[in-house]
């Protein structure tokens, strides 16, 4: 029940303005000698019994209303209020009604001397927080030696000499009357312990409490003293402090119940609460020490042998507390650690049980963990991987089958932008093995401020597998349905045309069905197999620069038909920009669109498609005045199969796909397909394509002029300011940032000119030359040594030695020299599967500074001439892979290489046809077994020379 | 005077379709070979004015009939059509290089195939 702020003091406040009124008035009264003795001594007995009866009403209704948790002390301090009412009242009835009577010590002092019990028991109970055993004891304590050192006090100011002068008073006497002062000094003691401990709202009725046992002290003290000489006290000022007394006490009670949780902080009075009950030690050792007289008395002596104990019992108590604690504390570090343990212990299974390989990685690319399937993945043990970088070990490929430089390397990429990424294409090496395909999961960790990577990663050997095989099914199976499909076509539409026989109209019509759901089949088979190559990312992409106009016009044109058809008319708006796109695809999406929206137009409506620029993009648009997409079906449409509701299908006609194959055609040219909200009634789709722009910065890899250079530099930060400076003078930068790496980047692409850094880790820069010296591939290529020292001894020739730190226009023109060099040189691509033969062409060309450039496979060859335009082609045609028509049909496909002089070097009789097949420019065929080396090097050589001097690289 | 077309197919139905197609609709003369071998010989013997040829053939492909007539002095101008149920780009611009007059894809509407035809080989119909 909520009680207003203002109702819960009032009560308060009405009855302290009460007890204040009428507390008033008794002085007045006691002061003003007005009446009887008897007249005086009713009142004032009288007020006690009200008091302390209203005490007792008020402690019980604070028990009521109080949470149940907090009634005991107010029954408890109820219950010593009743006991002062009673004995107050029985009082009464001796003092006023029946004085003779009375006896000494009466019914009434049975009362007071119960009040003891109930009022230390509430004091215990009183504070909300719930004391510890330990508190609890030491609140007494503290209570007791303070209560002592009062005794001690007292006993030195008041009682002691008093006592010495009443020698023969009895003995109940003094026992009862010194009872009820002492046992007020006990009480005292533990409330005003208590209330000092107290905070908040406890505070207040804890005061009042200890206020009122005081005042109630007082009053019982005066009375002993007074007594004790014989003097009767009633009617004295001394009645006023028990009816103060029991009028605190039952303010106390009325005091708003405080149901509000302890504030649990660190009280800053602790300390002060600590050291109050060494106060009065002091005060009382500091008495003995000026009079140590007193010590005779064997009383004081008994007192202060009590409060030393007592000191002693509260420091032993706050010890047991201390080691309570500490014990505790220990035990939950135990358990924690324990805890800890066995978390570790289970995320150490995770990653064992793992089938995927997990690594994790610091930010230089360094291996800081590895699990068990990693491990077995890399064909290395753990250790061996904790350590080493994982470029190095991993010798990652991308899907042009080359080597990652590892600039280029996704994870690095991954760790310097924050962001996780997904590569689905890679190739790992295996140690001791094969290359094995990888899907691999790069995040990195770190958050702001990355600190490293864990890249998980799996063998995908099995699942490239099914995906080649689901390829080739799909292909096969398309191709195969077409050839029936070609002579059903091709006889329905025979027998629709009206070319044979006239046909009665039913039978007319029911061809014309058939003719139209063979056009849908045949419609049906080119759009799954797009979808299947768009879904496998498999859709081969023939870009090139086309003004959106062209595009727009193209789509236009080959929908007149069914636009004528449908009595709707095509708009062409307006039309900027240029994308990098393949024409085809592009056309095929645009006429989808307007497929569609022809379709769905109204008779007599119009269809209207644009382009426009905006931002790096250009916007298409095609909108019709049909019955439009409802919102939420604005995702929906570009989904497979998806047609609005069935009704409309059969005018409609589409396979479902149509809005897929667009999506999955504009998403891999890098733009966006939408649904545009505005347009309405009616539909419109926008696309968007990125403009094309090419960069003009980095020269482009079909680039046969351009020259590349490779930097073998194991500081990143001189590869990078070495590869940014010659970027930017045009070259082809490769950087590679050990010897090991550079040999296996210069095996697969013979760069136009190496600058070797001297001091590499593992093999140093001068056993890497010399390994590019003893590889034909590599042996013709220009080497310029960058090092720290002067030219020393140099067991190889290079073309230029430079000096660290690097001047860099020497540097420029140092390798610009070095590669117009090499580039005189002529380059002959030896396709060749057999070892021994292609080693001993390779020399036969390199006695006349030939670069001869070998490849063993057909794939291989491919390879090497899309980056290394060769000048002339000698080529086997039985190959492991191919045989050579494939590859020369490739080559001729190539504008750059499709005038090549080519040297047919093979073990096959070749007729004319197969001549025929083999052209690509100036062309000679020899035999194994007819022709020998040598003859053909000369041959070779003739060919190269008419070329050099008439050629146009 | 009538224009001879050779048509070469390994698939029976495709053949007379295509004869059907192009003696109705264009009133061409159309002759039939089987196999890469029969077109050899029967053009060898009485060279057409242009040859239909299939690309995916058993013994002997497209590309390869095509270039076997281009090697024979005798047929070495007669312009060719390749005929293919392929439809991927990439494959198809493979033969852009050949020399042939064009590609057309099967299956192809039976009406529109003379005009398609004699729009590669620059006939006007």
């Amino acid at each position: 029940m909520v009680v207003s702020a203002k109702s819960e003091w009032g009560l308060f406040r009405a009855a302290a303005i009460a007890c204040a009124v009428a507390g008033a008035a008794l002085a007045v009264f006691g002061v003003v000698d007005v009446g009887s003795e008897v007249a005086t001594r009713a009142v004032a007995d009288g007020s006690f019994v009200v008091f302390s009866t209203f005490a007792a009403l008020a402690c019980f209704r604070a028990a009521r209303l109080a949470v149940v948790r907090r009634r005991l002390p107010w029954w408890l301090l109820g219950g010593a209020a009743t006991c002062y009412a009673v004995g107050n009242a029985i009082w009464f009835y001796y003092q006023v009604l029946s004085p003779d009577t009375q006896t000494f010590p009466g019914p009434a002092d049975v009362f007071f001397v119960l009040v003891v019990p109930f009022a230390v028991g509430a004091m215990l109970t009183l504070p909300s927080r719930p004391l510890s055993p330990a508190a609890r004891a030491r609140a007494v304590s503290d209570g007791l030696i303070v209560g002592a050192a009062l005794l001690f006090l007292s006993w030195i100011l008041v009682v002691g000499p008093l006592f010495g002068q009443l020698g023969e008073v009895s003995r109940t006497y003094l026992t009862v009357y010194s009872y009820y002062p002492l046992t007020d000094i006990v009480v005292i003691s533990i409330a005003s312990g208590l209330a000092v401990r107290a905070t908040g709202r406890e505070r207040l009725p804890m005061l009042l409490v200890a206020a009122g046992f005081v005042a109630i002290a007082c009053a019982d003290t005066g009375i002993s003293y007074l007594a004790l000489q014989g003097k009767d006290a009633a009617g004295s000022g001394l009645d006023l402090g028990w009816t103060f007394g029991y009028m605190l006490l039952g303010l106390a009670a009325l005091t708003p119940a405080w149901n509000e949780s302890v504030d649990d902080r660190v009280d800053p009075r602790a300390l002060v609460r600590e050291v109050l009950p060494y106060v009065p030690v002091g005060i009382i050792l500091l008495v003995t020490a000026f009079e140590p007289g007193r010590l005779s008395d064997k009383v004081l002596v008994g007192i202060l042998a009590a409060v030393l104990v007592l000191l002693v019992i509260r420091h032993m108590l706050t010890l047991a507390d201390n080691i309570r604690l500490t014990g505790g504390l220990e035990d939950l570090v135990r358990e924690r650690t324990h805890e800890l343990e066995q978390l570790t212990h289970r995320h150490k299974s995770i990653l064992d049980g793992a089938g995927d390989g997990i690594v994790g990685l610091d930010r230089s690319g360094q291996v800081t963990f590895a699990n068990p399937a990693a491990a077995a993945l890399l064909g290395r043990s753990g250790d061996e991987l904790v350590g080493s970088s994982f470029h190095e070990i991993t010798r990652p490929r991308g899907t042009d089958a080359n080597l990652v430089p590892v600039d280029l390397d996704p994870i690095a990429a991954a760790m310097s932008e924050g962001q996780a990424r997904v590569v689905a294409d890679g190739t790992f090496h295996r140690s001791a093995s094969a290359d094995f395909p990888v899907e691999l999961t790069i995040s990195p960790v770190g958050g702001d401020r990355v600190t490293g990577a864990v890249v998980m990663f799996r063998d995908v050997t099995e699942r490239r597998a099914v995906d080649r095989m689901k390829d080739e099914f799909v292909s096969v199976v398309s191709h195969e349905l077409r050839t029936p499909l070609t002579s059903l076509r091709g006889a329905l539409g025979l027998l629709q045309g009206g070319l044979l026989r006239d046909v009665e109209p039913k039978a007319q019509r029911m061809v014309h069905i058939a003719v139209d759901s063979t056009d849908r089949l045949i419609r049906l088979i080119n759009d799954i197999l797009d979808v299947e190559r768009i879904a496998a990312g498999k859709l081969s992409l023939h870009r090139e620069m086309l003004p959106a106009g062209d595009l727009l016009d193209r789509a236009v044109g080959e929908m007149r038909g069914l636009a004528a058809q449908n009595h709707v008319r095509v708009e062409r708006g307006v039309a900027d920009g240029t994308v990098d796109a393949d024409a085809d695809r592009l056309v095929q999406t645009v006429a989808n669109l307007l497929s569609n929206a022809i379709k769905f137009s109204p008779s007599g409506g119009t269809v209207l498609v644009s382009a426009v620029e905006r931002g790096n993009d250009v916007l298409f648009s095609v909108s019709d005045e049909g019955v439009g997409i409802p919102a939420d079906h604005h995702e929906a449409v570009f989904g497979r199969f998806a047609q609005l509701d069935g009704s409309d299908t059969r005018e409609q006609q589409g396979s479902g796909l149509g809005l897929a194959i667009c999506r999955g055609i504009v998403e891999q040219h890098g733009g966006r397909i939408w649904v545009s909200g505005d347009s309405v009634p009616g539909t419109t789709i926008c696309f968007t394509l990125p403009k094309g722009e090419r960069a003009a910065v980095a020269p482009s890899y079909d680039d046969p002029s351009v020259a590349t250079v490779l930097v073998c530099e194991d500081d990143a930060d001189t590869r990078a300011v070495i590869g940014e400076l010659l970027a930017a003078h045009g070259y082809r930068v490769v950087g590679a940032a050990s010897g090991e790496e550079a040999l296996a980047l210069a095996a697969e692409n013979p760069p136009d000119a190496v600058l070797m850094d001297l001091t590499l880790p593992g093999i140093d820069g001068w056993a890497t030359v010399g390994a590019l010296r003893s590889l034909d591939l590599t042996r013709h290529v220009p080497v310029l040594i960058v090092s720290g020292t002067d030219p020393g001894r140099a067991p190889v020739d290079v073309e230029a030695w430079l000096t660290k730190p690097l001047d860099l226009s020497g540097l420029l023109s140092a390798v610009g020299a070095a590669v117009a060099d090499g580039a005189a040189r002529p380059r002959v691509l030896v396709v060749e599967d057999d070892p021994a033969l292609a080693q001993v062409l390779a020399a036969l060309f390199a006695k006349h500074g030939v670069k001869a450039v070998h490849a063993s496979t057909a794939t291989g060859a491919l390879r090497l001439s899309r980056d290394l335009a060769p000048d002339l082609l000698l080529l086997d045609l039985l190959l492991p892979d191919s045989d050579g028509f494939a590859l020369v049909d490739w080559f001729r496909e190539d504008p750059r290489l499709c005038r090549v002089p080519l040297v047919v070097y093979s073990a096959l009789e070749l007729d004319d046809a197969e001549k025929a097949r083999l052209r690509l420019g100036p062309s000679e065929f020899f035999t194994k077994t007819r022709t020998n080396p040598e003859d053909v090097e000369r041959q070779v050589m003739e060919l190269l020379d008419t070329m050099i001097v008439g050629a146009v690289r | 005077m009538t224009r001879r077309v050779l048509v070469v197919d390994d698939d029976d139905a495709i053949r007379e379709v295509a004869q059907m197609a192009l003696e109705l609709v264009a009133g061409w003369k159309v002759e039939l070979a089987a196999s890469g071998e029969e077109a050899l010989e029967i053009s060898a013997a009485d060279p057409p004015d242009a040859v239909l040829l299939d690309v995916m053939m058993p013994s002997m492909d497209g590309p390869a009939v095509f270039a076997r007539l281009q090697a024979d002095p005798r047929t070495h101008g007669v312009p060719v059509v390749l005929l293919t149920a392929k439809v991927q780009p990439a494959e198809r611009r493979r033969w852009d290089g050949l020399g042939v007059a064009g590609v057309l894809t099967k299956p192809f509407d039976p009406l529109r195939l003379a005009e398609d035809v004699a729009q590669l080989l620059g006939w006007e119909e």
